[in-house]
C-alpha cells in the first residue's frame, strides 16, 4: 500500500515539475496528469495513514504523548489542496513547491512516529533506539565537524548544479554529443 | 547530539527524496505525457543534468547513518539486503536508460530503453515506497524475534513478497 502512493506521490511531484520546467503540449499534457493526479495521492494518503495505524497501533503513542505533532500528518495531507488549487491556476512553480512541502511533512510525520527509534522491533525489547544505536559521544561530536564541511560542499555543488539548469528546458540538436 | 544526528539523518533523506522524487515521477510519466520523440527528449533533458546530483544526497544519508548509528546501519543493511541491492541495480539500470537512449537514432533502440527508464523509475518508486511501510510496520530484529518468525531465522534477509507492498506478513 505504501510503494503504491509513494509511486502515486512521484508521479504527482514529478509532473508538476515537468509543468514548471517545459512549454507548448508536452507541458499542458503534464498539466492534465498532475491535475488527474491530484486526487489519486489525497485518497491514499489518507487510507494509508489508517492502515498504519491498523498494522501497529502503538504507531500512535507518540502523537498521544505530544498531540501537536498530528500538525505533521495533517499538514501533509492538507498540503495536498493547494497542490490541486495552484493547479487549476496554473500556478506550476506554486503547484511544484505544495507537492515538495507535501512530501517534507510526509517525512517529518514518519520520522515523529518513530523517534526515538531508528529501527523498531517486532518485539519491544529489540528496539533500535538513537541512544543505544548510536556510535560513541566523541565520535558524534567530531563526525559533526566533518559533516559540516561534507554538507557545505554537497550543498555550494546543488546550488550551482540548479542555477547552471535554471529555466525552461532547451532541447539540444541530435548529434551534438550532449543532451539525453 | 543523537537527537541532532537523527535529524541531520532525516534531513538528508527528505532532501533526497523531495529531488531525486520528481525525477523518479518524471520517469514514470514519460511515455504518457511524451507524444513525439522531441517531447520525450524534453522530459529526459529536464532532469539529465540534475539527477546525479540528486542522489548525492542518498550517500550521504547513508554515511551520516552508518557515521551516527552503525548498530542501526548494519541491521538496516543486513535486513534489506535484498530491497537494497535491488535499489541499486535498479539505480544504475535506469541510468543507463537515461544516457543510452538518445545515443542512437534506431526506434526500435529508443523504445527499449525509453520502456526500460519507465520500468526502472517505477519500480524504484516501488521499492522506496514499501520501505517506510515496513519500517513503520516494525522488523523482526533481534534472536527472539527472528527465532518466533514464522519463516524461519533467514526471514528477516529474504523478504516475502506480501512484505513489498507493506502487507503485515
Amino acid at each position: 500500500m505504501t510503494a503504491a502512493f509513494v509511486v502515486a506521490v512521484f508521479a504527482l511531484h514529478g509532473a508538476n515539475f515537468i509543468t514548471f520546467k517545459t512549454e507548448g503540449d508536452l507541458q499542458e499534457r503534464a498539466r492534465a496528469l498532475a491535475r488527474a493526479m491530484g486526487w489519486r495521492v489525497a485518497v491514499p494518503s489518507a487510507v494509508t495513514a489508517v492502515a498504519t495505524y491498523i498494522a501497529r497501533p502503538a504507531s500512535l503513542q507518540n502523537f498521544l504523548q505530544f498531540p501537536s505533532g498530528i500538525a505533521l500528518p495533517a499538514l501533509s495531507f492538507a498540503t495536498i489542496g493547494p497542490v490541486i488549487w495552484f493547479r487549476r491556476r496554473q500556478c506550476d512553480g506554486a503547484a511544484f513547491a505544495a507537492s515538495a512541502a507535501s512530501i517534507i511533512f510526509l517525512m517529518l510525520g514518519a520520522g515523529f512516529t518513530i523517534y526515538p527509534n531508528v529501527l523498531i522491533s517486532t518485539t519491544d525489547a529489540d528496539d533500535l533506539a538513537i541512544y543505544n544505536a548510536a556510535t560513541s559521544p566523541y565520535a558524534l561530536r567530531i563526525g559533526l565537524g566533518w559533516f559540516a564541511v561534507g554538507a557545505s560542499f554537497a550543498t555550494a555543488y546543488t546550488i550551482f548544479m540548479y542555477c547552471s539548469f535554471r529555466g525552461k528546458v532547451a532541447l539540444p540538436d541530435e548529434g551534438e554529443g550532449e543532451g539525453y | 547530539m543523537e537527537t541532532i544526528w537523527l535529524a541531520i539523518i532525516g534531513v538528508l533523506f527528505t532532501l533526497f527524496v523531495t529531488r531525486d522524487g520528481f525525477d523518479f515521477g518524471a520517469g514514470i510519466i514519460y511515455r504518457f505525457i511524451g507524444g513525439t520523440d522531441a517531447e520525450r527528449r524534453t522530459v529526459l533533458n529536464a532532469v539529465g543534468p540534475i539527477w546525479n546530483g540528486h542522489e548525492v544526497w542518498l550517500i550521504t544519508a547513508g554515511g551520516a547513518l552508518f557515521s551516527a548509528f552503525p548498530v542501526a546501519y548494519a541491521s538496516t543493511f543486513s535486513g534489506f539486503y535484498l530491497a537494497l541491492i535491488l535499489l541499486l541495480w535498479l539505480l544504475m539500470f535506469r541510468a543507463l536508460a537515461m544516457g543510452l537512449r538518445s545515443q542512437l537514432t534506431y526506434p526500435m533502440w529508443r523504445s527499449f530503453w525509453g520502456t526500460m527508464l519507465v520500468i526502472g523509475s517505477l519500480a524504484i518508486a516501488v521499492v522506496l515506497g514499501a520501505a517506510p511501510g515496513n519500517l513503520l510496520r516494525a522488523v523482526p530484529l533481534g534472536r527472539m524475534a527472528i527465532s518466533s518468525s514464522r519463516s524461519g531465522p533467514t526471514s528477516w534477509s529474504t523478504w516475502r513478497l506480501a512484505c513489498w507492498t507493506g502487507i503485515p506478513c
